[in-house]
C-alpha cells in the first residue's frame, strides 16, 4: 500500500455546552456533547476513505478538526508526517492549501457576486499557485478538469445548476493544487442523475490527482461506490473499519448490519435479512455505558455493558464489537480481547 | 387493479355504484405557475388512478411535479399556481370543481397527507396531542376530552413511547422520527381511505426512515387504507409499492407494477435512473456509474416532443414529434416512450 499522506490519531473533540442561568445558578457541571471520540484512520494517495454513520454521529466535526476549523482537543492529524495540531496560525495557513474541503451545500459555497472564474482565480492567487498573466487559462483548465466549459467562466453561481455548482466547487478545491481532498457530503444535496456524475468526477480526479480523499456520506450505497475502503462511525466512535468489499461482504458489527439492512435497494425482489432497529439515536449529550450501540442492538448481552475493545479480524478489518465476530467464528473464542484501551 | 377487498376502516364509506374500482383516478390534470419567463408547466396532462388498499408509489427528482400532483389532489397548490385542466375523481366526485365546503369534508378526514419536513409542518404552539385531536373534533365531532384520549391511544398505535406525557409535549420537543410518527398519527386519526405521503422519509436517518416505512406498512394492513408514496428514491419505491408512476418534466413517463418496472423497464428515463444508482451490493457494483448526461429541463422552456429526449441515449429526430401520451407496451404497463419496444428491447 502507498505511503499514507493523512494519518489521524486518537482524535477527540468534545463541546462544552452553555449553561442557562439557572443551571448556572445551581452551579450544575457544563454538559458536554462527545463529537469525536478516539478516531484513528489513514488515507493513502489515489485512495478513497469513505465515512459513513448518521446525523450526530460527528463525521463533519471529524472533518472540521482535521483542517482545525474546529481545534480538536487531543490527538494528532499528520501531514505526510507532520503534526497540523502542532503548527501556529501563520503556519497553518500555508498547510491548509493541502488539505481542501467541498461542502454538502454548492448554494451557500460559492460566493453569489463573484463569477465562477473570479471565486477558482481568487483560490489560486491567494495561494500563490499562478501569477496574473497566466491566471485566465488555469482557471480554464481547471473548469475543463471537472467537465464544465468555458462558457462558465464569466456565470454568477446563480447561473448554474446545483449539479454544475457542485463542479465549480471542486474546480477551486483543486485550483490550489491539494494532496488531500475532504468532501463533506459533497452529493447528499443532488437528484440521482446528477449525483452519478459528480461520484465519477470525484473517484476519477483522486485516481489521475493522486488525492488522498475523504468521503464523508450518510448513504451507504454512494460509500459502497466510490471508496477504497470505509469506516462506520456512530455517536462519535468508528464501530467498524475495513476495506469497502469487507465491510459490504461481512459486516462484522451489528450497527455496520443494521444500515445495510435498513438501507432501501432499488430491488423489488430484496428480502431483509436483519430486523429493523429500535428506537432512536441516543443523545450525545447522556452517552450509553459500554458499547454505544447496546440500547438499540439485536444481538445485545450483558458483556456489551461494559465498552468493547476493538476486535482485529485481520487484513485492516476491525470493528468494535465482542458478540458478532465470535458468534460468527471471525475471531477464535479463545482469543483473548485485546487491549481495552486501543 | 382487481379483487381488492374493501377497506376494513369504521370510516370507510366507498359508495357501491362507483364507476370502477378505483379510489382516486385522476385524468388529463395540468397544473402551471406563471413565471417571469412564461408558463411553467409543473403537471403537465397526468392521468394516474390509485385503487383501495394499494400503495402507489411517484418517483421524480426534485421538479417532476410529483409534489404539486398531490396538492392538486387536496386543493392545497400555492398561489399563484393553478390547476388549469383535468379531474380529480375521488370516489367519483370531482375535487377540482368541488365546493370548498365538500372540499374541507374529504381533506384530513378521508383523504390526509403526510409532508416532508414535520417539523414545519406540525404547528409549534400546540401540543402534538392538541393536533391531534384537532381533526377528530372537526370531522367526527368528538368532545375535547374524548378526542384527547383518542389522540393518546394514535400516539401508543404510531409507536411512541409513554403517549400519555408525549402528548403534552410540542414538536420542537421530539427527535425527528417521533414528529414524522405524531404526524403520521394525526393522518390517520379519521381513518381516511388514502394516505399522500410526499417524501416522507426524506430527512430521516436510514435507520429511522426504515421504522416509519414499515409503521406505514402495519397501519395499512391493519386500517386498509392506499397510499401515494412519493419519493425521489427508487429503493424506497422499489421496497414499498405496489405500482409505480416515473415523472419527468411534469410529464408520468411511466407507470407499470414495481416488479416489471424494475425487470423490463420501458422508458430510457427510467432506465437511466436505475443505471446511475449505486448499490450496496458490492459485487454487483459497477466502478464508474452511468449517469444521465446533461440537467432536467427548465420548465417554463419546454419544447416540442419528449422533454428527455436532449438527454436520452436513444434519442432522433422523430422525438420531437412524441406527444407524451402513454400507451400501454403490457398488461398495466404504459410509458410516454412510443419507440420503447424498438429501441430498449436488448435491456432490463
Amino acid at each position: 500500500m502507498a505511503e499514507d499522506v493523512l494519518t489521524i490519531e486518537s482524535l477527540n473533540k468534545r463541546f462544552r455546552l452553555d449553561r442557562s442561568l439557572g443551571a448556572w445558578l445551581h452551579r450544575a457541571p457544563a454538559r458536554t456533547v462527545t463529537a469525536v471520540d478516539d478516531v484513528s484512520l489513514s488515507v493513502p494517495r489515489g485512495h478513497v476513505l469513505g465515512i459513513v454513520g448518521e446525523s450526530g454521529c460527528g463525521k463533519t466535526t471529524l472533518a472540521r478538526c482535521v483542517v482545525r476549523l474546529v481545534e480538536p482537543d487531543g490527538g494528532q492529524v499528520r501531514l505526510d508526517g507532520q503534526d497540523l495540531l502542532a503548527l501556529s496560525r501563520a503556519q497553518l495557513r500555508a498547510v491548509r492549501k493541502r488539505v481542501q474541503l467541498v461542502f454538502q451545500d454548492p448554494y451557500t459555497s460559492l460566493n453569489p457576486r463573484l463569477t465562477i472564474g473570479a471565486a477558482i482565480a481568487e483560490a489560486a492567487r491567494v495561494h500563490q499557485i499562478v501569477d496574473r498573466a497566466g491566471e485566465r487559462g488555469y482557471v480554464l483548465e481547471m473548469l475543463e478538469l471537472v467537465g464544465l466549459s468555458s462558457e462558465f467562466y464569466d456565470r454568477l453561481p446563480r447561473a448554474l445548476s446545483g449539479g454544475q455548482r457542485q463542479r465549480a466547487v471542486i474546480a477551486r478545491a483543486l485550483a490550489v493544487k491539494p494532496e488531500v481532498l475532504i468532501a463533506d457530503e459533497a452529493v447528499s444535496a443532488l437528484d440521482v442523475s446528477i449525483q452519478a456524475q459528480i461520484l465519477n468526477l470525484l473517484r476519477r480526479l483522486t485516481d489521475e490527482l493522486g488525492l488522498a480523499t475523504l468521503f464523508i456520506a450518510h448513504q451507504l450505497a454512494v460509500i459502497a461506490n466510490i471508496s477504497d475502503s470505509v469506516a462506520v462511525m456512530y455517536l462519535g466512535q468508528i464501530v467498524e473499519h475495513g476495506s469497502t468489499r469487507e465491510i459490504f461482504r461481512s459486516p462484522q458489527h451489528p450497527y455496520t448490519r443494521a444500515l445495510l439492512a435498513a438501507h432501501p435497494e432499488p430491488d423489488p425482489d430484496r428480502r431483509r435479512t436483519e430486523p429493523a432497529v429500535r428506537g432512536d439515536i441516543p443523545s450525545p449529550l447522556d452517552l450509553p455505558n459500554g458499547c454505544r450501540f447496546h440500547t438499540r442492538c439485536p444481538h445485545a448481552q450483558d458483556k456489551c455493558l461494559t465498552p468493547p475493545p476493538v476486535v482485529d479480524l485481520g487484513e485492516g478489518h476491525q470493528a468494535r464489537c465482542v458478540v458478532l465476530p465470535y458468534a460468527e467464528g471471525r475471531v477464535a473464542p479463545a482469543t483473548p480481547p485485546p487491549d481495552a484501551d486501543r | 387493479m382487481t379483487n381488492v377487498p374493501e377497506p376494513l376502516s369504521p370510516m370507510a364509506a366507498a359508495p357501491p355504484d362507483s364507476p370502477d374500482e378505483s379510489l382516486l383516478d385522476i385524468r388529463g390534470l395540468t397544473v402551471a405557475f406563471p413565471t417571469r419567463s412564461g408558463l411553467a408547466v409543473a403537471v403537465n396532462d397526468v392521468s394516474l388512478s390509485v385503487a383501495a388498499g394499494e400503495t402507489k408509489g411517484i418517483v421524480g427528482e426534485s421538479g417532476s411535479g410529483k409534489t404539486m400532483m398531490c396538492r392538486a389532489v387536496l386543493g392545497l397548490i400555492p398561489q399563484p399556481g393553478a390547476i388549469l385542466a383535468g379531474e380529480i375523481l375521488w370516489k367519483g366526485q370531482d375535487l377540482v370543481t368541488a365546493s370548498k365546503r365538500d372540499m374541507r369534508r374529504v381533506r384530513g378526514s378521508q383523504i390526509a397527507m403526510i409532508f416532508q419536513d414535520p417539523a414545519s409542518a406540525l404547528d409549534p404552539v400546540f401540543t402534538v396531542g392538541d393536533q391531534i385531536a384537532e381533526p377528530l373534533r372537526v370531522h367526527r365531532n368528538m368532545s375535547r376530552k374524548s378526542a384527547q384520549k383518542e389522540a393518546i391511544d394514535l400516539l401508543g398505535h404510531v409507536g411512541i413511547p409513554s403517549a400519555r406525557e408525549r402528548s403534552h409535549s410540542y414538536p420542537h420537543e421530539l427527535s425527528g422520527g417521533m414528529r414524522q410518527r405524531a404526524m403520521i398519527a394525526i393522518a390517520i386519526a379519521c381513518r381516511p381511505d388514502l394516505i399522500l405521503a410526499d417524501e416522507p422519509t426524506t430527512n430521516l436517518d436510514v435507520t429511522i426512515q426504515d421504522q416509519i416505512l414499515g409503521l406505514l406498512s402495519d397501519l395499512q394492513r391493519e386500517f386498509g387504507m392506499a397510499i401515494v408514496l412519493v419519493s425521489h428514491d427508487l429503493g424506497v419505491v422499489a421496497q414499498n409499492a405496489d405500482d409505480v408512476a416515473v415523472m419527468y418534466a411534469g410529464y408520468a413517463v411511466e407507470s407499470a407494477p414495481t416488479k416489471l418496472l424494475f425487470s423490463s423497464t420501458r422508458h430510457p428515463y427510467t432506465a437511466g435512473l436505475i443505471k446511475a444508482l449505486p448499490t450496496v451490493n458490492i459485487d454487483a457494483q459497477r466502478t464508474m456509474l452511468s449517469p444521465i448526461p446533461g440537467q432536467p429541463p427548465a420548465l417554463d422552456h419546454l419544447g416540442s416532443g419528449c422533454p428527455f429526449a436532449p438527454r436520452c441515449q436513444y434519442s432522433a429526430e422523430r422525438c420531437l414529434q412524441v406527444d407524451m401520451s402513454l400507451v400501454r407496451v403490457a398488461d398495466q404497463h404504459d410509458t410516454a416512450c412510443p419507440f420503447a419496444l424498438e429501441v430498449m428491447s436488448g435491456d432490463g
